[in-house]
């Protein structure tokens, strides 16, 4: 990195953390803490929600997605804006007339306190140690690429988002969100826009997508209907749609987005925005990806993009009768992909078609020398990172874009990395304050006590994220690893907030044992079966509301009594 | 916003959610 590159780099990150310390100042009661005194309007809320969704992990991983496995990964996202919709209609104006703090205080009016404990702890588990993997993803990444330290890399991005975050509370998060997105988005444009210039003089846009959807890379929608594929419109559209249901109805981190809104207007505006804008987003980010593809078939990629593991090997014979095995494939593939450039040109459809089957072959070809790298890597070291796809962009980034741009594309991909980190700390300081020590714990305190308390709270998860990040593991695809993180949770979590909204009959003793059936059965899809993690949530969805209906049926047979509606104890609203 | 503007909205997002589909339908198979 040149000199210029630290400058952009350091000076954007330090500028955001004073702004957002800045925006956050003189917070003395809990509602302006927490909640930004629900005086924000929808775009920043939609802003808000925006980023905090795409982390560093959506700007490094997706875009090498793309570059491995085409675009398909979008229709994950199909779900998103019925889910909005939904949400917009049901979940909004329940929370905005129990002007409630966090959705786990919702449980507690329909089904007791235990449910709302159970809720909370389902929660502060999976967003806590989600929140370690958002903040390890960006610094290994980093280190591996730039050979910054690890450790230290990942400690003074946890220490930076402690800082704002605790400092400022939600309304320090949800404005320096507004700045972080715009970066990250900026970021990306310029490298899309930098790509297509690098590419040869005969090579545009549109060839350039053309060569992209020739070579499989622009596979936005399948249709195709097959459980054990993760990505295809049906599993986007209906597994897509319960992960998006209960990642933004009853994810804190989401959850407390919207709370933030000056109406319920506001809110659901805010929400509604998302809907309208995310899908096209994620299209963009993963289109980025599928050029910086086409550029890899002008300019030679390395063998494997992942350079630490790539140096335990590299010295050997046979990694080098593989890269040069790798360089031979890619000169044939580059002179046959000029070739199908010039036939596309010239509207010869033979050519065309002969020049596509010659590219895929020479694809085909590559992908097994590089599967034979990886299998040397692995017998080299067993505990290696195998999957390079997380460090395809970050490699375009630091190899080929010129002094200044780098550091800002690296500015935005921390911008990132913070923004999800910083929602991931409020969210958790607020659930442990409000449904832990308020209501369990600590009830008489002082609006200014529990203000103390959160900032405390926020600090001690952050040191829990950083120490978790320490820990963490290759786990492949880190986008992947997130959403299969969140799948194991989701659909048993929204099982029992859908039971609440649209139950009367049914008690927390049943949701409660119906949540843990549901959860058993997730886990025995995940460790016995094929099934996609997208199906997932349906399990745990499914399996639990039925167990609850079935287990209530079987108590209300025992005990006959009608299910009382309960007030929220414990903090005033 | 009243009522009435708000299932507007709604029907907007699904609306555009089904031309977004479309749209990557055809972008899927144009550039097949």
């Amino acid at each position: 990195m040149s000199r210029l590159d630290w400058i952009v780099l350091v000076g954007t990150l330090l500028l955001l953390v004073a702004y957002g310390v800045w925006k956050g100042r003189r917070q003395r009661r809990l509602a302006a803490y927490l909640l930004a005194d629900r005086q924000l309007k929808w775009p920043t809320i939609a802003l808000s929600i925006m980023a905090t969704q795409a982390s560093a992990i959506t700007f490094l991983s997706t875009p090498g997605q793309a570059y491995a496995d085409g675009m398909r990964f979008v229709q994950f996202y199909l779900g998103l804006p019925i889910a909005m919709v939904i949400l917009a209609i049901t979940a909004v104006p329940i929370y905005h007339r129990l002007r409630v703090f966090t959705a786990y205080e919702y449980l507690e009016t329909r089904f007791g306190v235990g449910t709302r404990t159970l809720g909370a702890f389902l929660f502060l588990l999976q967003r806590g140690l989600s929140t370690g993997i958002t903040l390890y993803a960006p610094a290994l990444i980093v280190s591996v690429l730039l050979g910054w330290n690890l450790h230290v890399t990942n400690i003074v991005i946890g220490v930076l988002v402690i800082v704002y975050t605790a400092l400022g509370g939600t309304k320090a998060v949800s404005w320096t969100h507004v700045h972080q997105l715009l970066i990250a988005l900026g970021g990306m444009a310029i490298a899309l826009i930098l790509a297509v210039r690098m590419l040869p003089h005969d090579v545009g846009l549109l060839e350039a997508a053309r060569v992209a959807g020739r070579m499989g890379r622009l596979n936005a929608i399948d249709f195709s209907f097959d459980l054990t594929t993760p990505y295809n419109f049906w599993s986007g559209l209906f597994g897509g749609l319960l992960v998006a249901l209960s990642y933004f109805g009853t994810d804190q981190s989401q959850v407390q987005r919207y709370l933030t809104g000056e109406s319920e207007a506001e809110s659901k505006l805010g929400l509604l925005m998302n809907g309208m804008i995310k899908v096209p987003m994620q299209f963009f980010i993963l289109f980025v990806g599928a050029i910086v593809f086409v550029f890899y078939q002008f300019i030679a990629p390395p063998l494997f993009f992942n350079s630490v593991e790539r140096a335990k090997v590299g010295a050997s014979a046979e990694y080098a009768q593989l890269e040069a095995k790798h360089r031979q494939t890619f000169e044939a593939k580059r002179a046959e992909v000029h070739r199908l450039v010039e036939a596309m040109r010239a509207h010869d459809a033979s050519a065309t078609a002969q020049a596509t089957a010659r590219v895929r072959e020479l694809q085909k070809e590559d992908g097994v020398t590089h599967a034979a790298a990886v299998s040397l890597i692995r017998k080299t070291d067993k505990a290696a990172d195998t999957n390079d796809t997380n460090y395809i962009f970050l490699t375009f980034v630091v190899q080929t874009l010129p002094a200044g741009l780098v550091g800002l594309l690296l500015a935005a991909i921390f911008c990132a990395a913070m923004s999800a980190t910083s929602s991931g700390l409020n969210s958790l300081a607020s659930t442990t304050v409000v449904d832990v020590v308020t209501r369990l714990l600590w009830r008489n305190a002082t609006d200014h006590q529990y203000v103390i308390a959160s900032k405390l709270m926020t600090v001690f998860w952050g040191l829990f994220a950083i120490g978790f990040a320490e820990f963490a593991s290759r786990l492949g695809s880190l986008i992947e690893a997130v959403n299969i993180l969140g799948s194991l949770f989701y659909g048993t979590i929204l099982g029992i907030f859908l039971l609440a909204f649209y139950t009367k009959r049914i008690g927390g003793t049943a949701v409660c044992l119906g949540a843990i059936i549901g959860e058993a059965a997730v886990a025995w899809c995940a460790i016995y079966t094929n099934v996609a993690w997208l199906w997932w949530n349906v399990v745990g969805l499914v399996v639990g509301v039925i167990a609850a209906g079935a287990i209530q049926g079987l108590l209300t047979l025992r005990h006959p009594e009608p299910q009382r509606r309960r007030r929220i104890s414990g903090f005033p609203t | 916003m009243t009522d009435k503007a708000f299932r507007r909205l709604y029907a907007l997002v699904i609306g555009e959610l089904a031309i977004v589909i479309l749209v990557f339908y055809l972008f899927t198979r144009i550039f097949r």
